[in-house]
């Protein structure tokens, strides 16, 4: 069994915290709160899929602030940003810097909820790409180099006859190499190589 | 000198119409003259016996010329008794004497001394202010009326941090609530406690909801100005309670040394609210540097600029006891004012700020005035500004 995803929460106000960390533990998901920017960013390691709910209009560092830094690490974890009253600019600013979306407090409960499922479920699916994605990048880097050839040139769309002549080797010796190539990436047809080879490439 | 409320500055100030005939020889002062003008002239006798009585003041109070004769002047005028009694001991008191005829308020500035000419009794001279105290209610009132625009003002401007402040329980209270219920509906909730924590919980944002609304509410309720005894550091209590959110969101650290020991003050407790009210709410804009220095000159000084960003913003307010004054300051470190600033900064209308009325420091030191105090405001030898105002302690808590 898998490790619930994480909701982050971050409001400075403890009630508010309080009151979303009771909702996402009837959710089912696991709730992780924090009454500052500053308290989250140093706990926070991303490890697994999950989402974050967070105030904008903060004392210390401002919820955009947050949002700036995970954005620089690169980090993509999805926020959904909870406003108070007359914070509509900012949180244009919020979306115009990737959000997931903003609510206005007070909010519906089934809609922070709906917002909430749907952001750890886009989450969930980035970090699927992303295992898939270390998987197939792992399995690649076990390959030889002589391997290595033949699968750019397997990519590329040459036959075993071609490879053969532009690396100077028998037809057969390509077939060896194929073969063994495919059975250490734990393949079985030209069709899951290149889907293999297309999700190690990406990144 | 006696216990004195109220009193005119100086007798000059009260206008007292002078008979206009031009007699060729000196005016006689004679029992004529005095029943012509709204004044008493009284003599008691040892045992505060009015044995004495002139003057058309009398009507005032509803009472035949003579009437008064022979009658214990305490027990006619109950507020007269200790000054009855600090003359029959040979001392000389000033004090003002009020009441009401049908509703109709009176009300008589008395200057009381030892009759030396009998070697006993008093001699008391009244003059009628009841016209001269009227006018000053009503100015009182209309001081109130302008200060109840400013706190409605005030209210307006800081409606958004409030609305904030209101929607954090709100949106907490929605929550509980919903998950509570859903729990209910799955058939979940581990136990009833559980169920109990989310409704307490629930009526504590209620209630936190509430006393945001009951503060506002507070602040600008409309009320006739009504002084009783009140002790700074409830009414700073109440203020910064007011303005917390603000504070939170622009990251200004308020301090406040301001003991419960302190003596009291005998004043209108909203209005003094709404001076520290100004008085912070100015300190915090000039750290934010909102328009500061926009009306002193274009080139402002380049380290006004930049103050919002370098040191922690804060703003102290203190309050000491100063001989027979409480001095409360409010002190920040700002961007600070300009020599001619501080001059101007008190004068109705004069505003440095885009949304401002020019309003606020104006009516704060009327209010301040009107309770025998003072307001004032000096550059800080760092940096921002320090403002000051003082309040009369009453004679009774200075020692």
């Amino acid at each position: 069994m898998e490790d619930k995803p994480t909701v982050f929460i971050v409001d400075d106000d403890p009630s508010i915290t309080g009151a979303i960390s009771e909702l996402v533990e009837v959710i089912d998901l696991e709730p992780a709160a924090y009454n500052s920017a500053d308290r989250f960013l140093k706990s926070y390691q991303p490890d697994g899929p999950g989402c974050l709910v967070l105030d904008i209009r903060m004392p210390g560092m401002s919820g955009l602030e947050l949002q700036r830094e995970l954005v620089s690490r690169g980090d993509r974890l999805p926020i959904i940003v909870i406003t108070g009253h007359g914070d509509i600019r900012m949180a244009v600013e919020a979306m115009g810097a990737g959000a997931f979306n903003f609510l206005e407090k007070p909010f519906r409960t089934q809609e922070l909820c709906d917002n909430i499922q749907k952001a750890v479920k886009l989450d969930q699916e980035r970090w699927q790409t992303h295992q898939q994605r270390q998987d197939a990048k792992k399995r690649m880097d076990r390959l030889t180099p002589a391997e290595h050839a033949v699968l750019d040139r397997v990519v590329a769309g040459k036959t075993n006859k071609m490879i053969a002549e532009e690396l100077d080797v028998s037809v057969r010796a390509v077939e060896d190499r194929r073969a063994r190539m495919m059975k250490r990436l734990a393949v079985d047809s030209r069709a899951e190589l290149l889907e293999l080879a297309a999700a190690a490439k990406v990144n | 000198m006696g216990v004195l409320t109220g009193m005119p500055r100086s007798l000059a100030d009260v206008p007292v119409e002078v008979p206009t005939t031009m007699a060729p020889e000196p005016i006689r002062l004679t029992a004529e003259v005095l029943q012509s003008m709204p004044v008493i002239l009284f003599r008691l006798d040892a045992q505060g016996t009015f044995v004495e009585l002139l003057g058309a003041g009398q009507s005032r109070f509803g009472r035949k010329d003579g009437e008064l004769l022979g009658r214990k002047a305490a027990g006619e005028f109950p507020q007269m008794r200790p000054a009855i009694e600090q003359a029959l001991a040979g001392e000389s008191v000033r004090f003002k004497c009020q009441g009401t005829l049908d509703d109709n308020p009176w009300a008589f500035d008395t200057l009381l001394t030892f009759d030396r000419l009998h070697g006993s009794g008093a001699i008391g001279f009244a003059i009628d202010v009841t016209d001269h105290q009227q006018a000053e209610e009503c100015v009182e009132k209309h001081r109130g009326e302008l200060a109840h625009i400013d706190r409605v003002k005030t209210v307006e401007q800081m409606a958004s941090g409030i609305a904030h402040e209101l929607n954090q329980p709100l949106a907490a209270m929605v929550v509980r609530a919903d998950v509570a219920a859903e729990k209910i509906r799955r058939g979940r909730p581990q136990s009833d406690q559980q169920l109990i924590d989310s409704l307490e919980q629930i009526a504590k944002e209620a209630y936190r909801a509430g006393c945001i609304i009951q503060r506002m509410k507070e602040f600008v309720k409309k009320t006739e100005p009504h002084r009783s005894s009140i002790d700074m550091a409830s009414i700073t209590g109440k203020v910064v309670a007011l303005l917390e959110s603000d504070l939170r969101h622009a990251r200004i650290t308020l301090t406040t040394d301001v003991d419960r020991s302190l003596p009291k003050i005998l004043a209108d407790g909203i209005q003094v609210q709404q001076v520290l009210l100004n008085l912070i709410r100015n300190a915090m804009d000039a750290i934010e540097n909102k328009d500061a220095n926009v009306a002193q000159s274009d080139d402002s000084d380049p380290s006004c600029t930049t103050s919002s960003d370098s040191n922690a913003k804060e703003i102290v307010v203190r309050s000491r006891v100063r001989q027979d004054i409480l001095e409360t300051i409010v002190r920040d470190n700002g961007c600070g004012i300009g020599g001619e600033q501080a001059e101007q900064c008190f004068e109705t209308f004069y505003t440095t700020k885009c949304e401002g009325m020019g309003m606020g420091l104006a009516i704060s030191r009327s209010i301040v005035e009107a309770h025998g105090g003072r307001i004032w405001c000096q550059q800080n030898t760092d940096r921002g500004t320090t403002f000051s105002f003082t309040m009369p302690l009453p004679k009774e808590e200075q020692h």
